[in-house]
């Protein structure tokens, strides 16, 4: 087995909130193989932005390590980062307001050219490239953002994250904001993307179906922590956990004969500042994926050694999420 | 605000808005929309940005008063998973024109309309892997310069040279399931094209 890309080591991050503490991400360990896509998914809030701010060191974790290509980036200075830059891209959600509207498409594109110190001629050629791949036409580079659609914004900034050959991008909420139409347009241009580059993706998005798609692996996160990970047909076929079960079952699909109530733990997230005093998802079942298959070997390092229990003080005990009780 | 499902709603009265989560908050919009017991409630993408969750709560929410109060529910949405889950009948727009109107899973079981099929198969599914997203060429014009005739033709598979010069009627493909296409006899046919 060849070392993975990406390694994150019992990562956490908290935030100061006031005089609280919001543990955005706690203890999460996940590898990314190369030319591998990992999705990672949950609701709002369950820390999966800051999960990829941090690999990109846009965010500082509190704890933990992140391992680039055996490399131990977590503390390196943005000087020595400025390289790596060139190997870990991001996409953005909002394809309206992560282009600068005063640049002209080929000068967004050609940015993080020019920020690796290509010469102005290679430039050039790569921008025109990089559009082709994307299906721009080559006159786009001419014209500003707000002379194009969503789903042609949105392969702007694909084309700006593969124009430096990156070995990794993370991909945040990429096809979220799309109509399904070109959401399937996107997709299918990232997954055939991936096949003729082995590029390595990671895929952060809360919907189940485009994960599904597009991902080898799946991580599912509630409030901060891996609670399952596995294969795409592990995960969906046979979800362990009883979160990831909720969060299949809540899914509306298109399709005939599911008209009616869908089953669903009644209930919100509980807050993540001062977790110390907010229920996780009560659970009886806390058996993790482990993916026997040699390739991964190591399983993520989830701490499974107490029930989590409700326990929401005064008024919130009512909201409690009652999906399963834990033998206390 | 009790019936809608806020807990302890007499403490929850006194707070303002942005005490509120974002379920919280559809929740009171639906409690206000509920509070003159109306006849038609009309719900615009209801659940949009909301979790997976929690839409699912607030859809459970509208099926269980509809029920209760006996009125009639209009919901606008661009998500066929949440329509599968509540209407009882359905009415696919295009370009500003109903394209297609079925009751009951015939839109999901035989749909009538290339767009509305297209669409459909578009979708990446949960349920399911799969190997390959159908893709509809080109985007949706932008109001006000759509093309003669059908105004799906230029995206269409299955356009013929009739679907340029006019516009196709709504016309009836089967028990109270209405297309507006020339071609919708041929539609099984746009499994071979797309």
């Amino acid at each position: 087995m060849t070392a993975p890309l990406l390694k994150l080591e019992n990562i956490s991050k908290r935030f100061r909130v006031g005089n609280k503490e919001l543990a955005a991400v706690s203890d999460v360990s996940l590898d990314v193989a190369a030319g591998e896509t990992l999705g990672i998914v949950g609701e709002s809030g369950c820390g999966k932005s800051t999960l990829g701010r941090m690999i990109l060191r846009l965010t500082d974790p509190s704890d933990g390590a992140i391992v680039f290509d055996g490399r131990d980036i977590t503390r390196l200075s943005k000087r020595a980062m400025r390289p790596l830059r060139r190997d870990i891209q991001i996409v953005f959600q909002d394809p309206y307001a992560s282009l600068n509207p005063r640049m002209k498409v080929g000068e967004i594109v050609a940015e993080p050219l020019v920020n690796i110190g290509m010469k102005r001629a290679e430039i050039a050629a790569r921008v025109a490239e990089v559009l082709k791949v994307v299906g721009l036409p080559a006159e786009s580079a001419d014209r500003y953002p707000h002379a194009f659609s969503g789903g042609q914004r949105q392969r702007i900034g694909i084309a700006r994250a593969l124009a430096v050959k990156p070995r990794l991008i993370v991909c945040d909420e990429a096809v979220s904001a799309l109509d399904v139409s070109v959401q399937a347009q996107v997709l299918t241009l990232l997954r055939d993307i991936q096949r003729e580059t082995g590029v390595t993706f990671v895929f952060i998005s809360h919907n189940l179906g485009v994960v599904r798609f597009l991902c080898h692996r799946i991580a599912v996160l509630y409030l901060g922590r891996v609670v399952e990970i596995g294969t795409e047909a592990q995960l969906f076929e046979t979800p362990q956990h009883p979160y990831t079960q909720a969060l299949l079952s809540a899914i509306p699909e298109a399709g005939a004969g599911r008209r009616g109530r869908i089953p669903v733990p009644s209930g919100e997230i509980p807050n993540p500042i001062n977790r110390r005093r907010v229920a996780r998802f009560t659970c009886a079942v806390r058996v993790f994926r482990t993916n026997a298959a040699a390739k991964y070997p190591r399983l993520p390092q989830i701490r499974t050694d107490r029930p989590w229990r409700a326990t929401f003080p005064g008024r919130m005990r009512k909201a409690r999420i009652e999906h399963r009780k834990t033998k206390e | 605000m009790d019936r809608v499902g806020i807990p302890a709603p007499d403490l929850r009265a006194r707070d303002y808005p942005h005490q509120l989560s974002g379920g919280m908050k559809q929740r009171i919009m639906i409690a206000i929309a509920l509070a003159c017991r109306p006849k038609l409630l009309m719900a615009d993408e209801p659940t949009t940005a909301l979790d997976v969750t929690i839409q699912a709560q607030i859809l459970n929410l509208i099926l269980d008063l509809k029920g209760e109060f006996g009125m009639g529910v209009m919901l606008i949405t661009h998500d066929m998973g949440v329509v599968a889950q509540i209407a009882d009948r359905v009415v696919v727009m295009y370009g500003g024109q109903v394209v297609e109107r079925s009751e009951g899973d015939a839109l999901f079981t035989r749909s009538a309309h290339p767009y509305s099929r297209l669409l459909l198969r578009s979708i990446p599914s949960a349920s399911q892997r799969q190997d390959d997203l159908p893709i509809i060429k080109g985007t949706m014009p932008a109001a006000g310069r759509f093309p003669d005739g059908c105004r799906f033709h230029e995206r269409c598979p299955m356009a013929v040279a009739a679907c340029a010069l006019s516009v196709p009627p709504l016309t009836e493909t089967g028990p109270a399931h209405f297309a507006r296409c020339f071609r919708t006899e041929a539609i099984d046919e746009l499994e071979a094209l797309a």
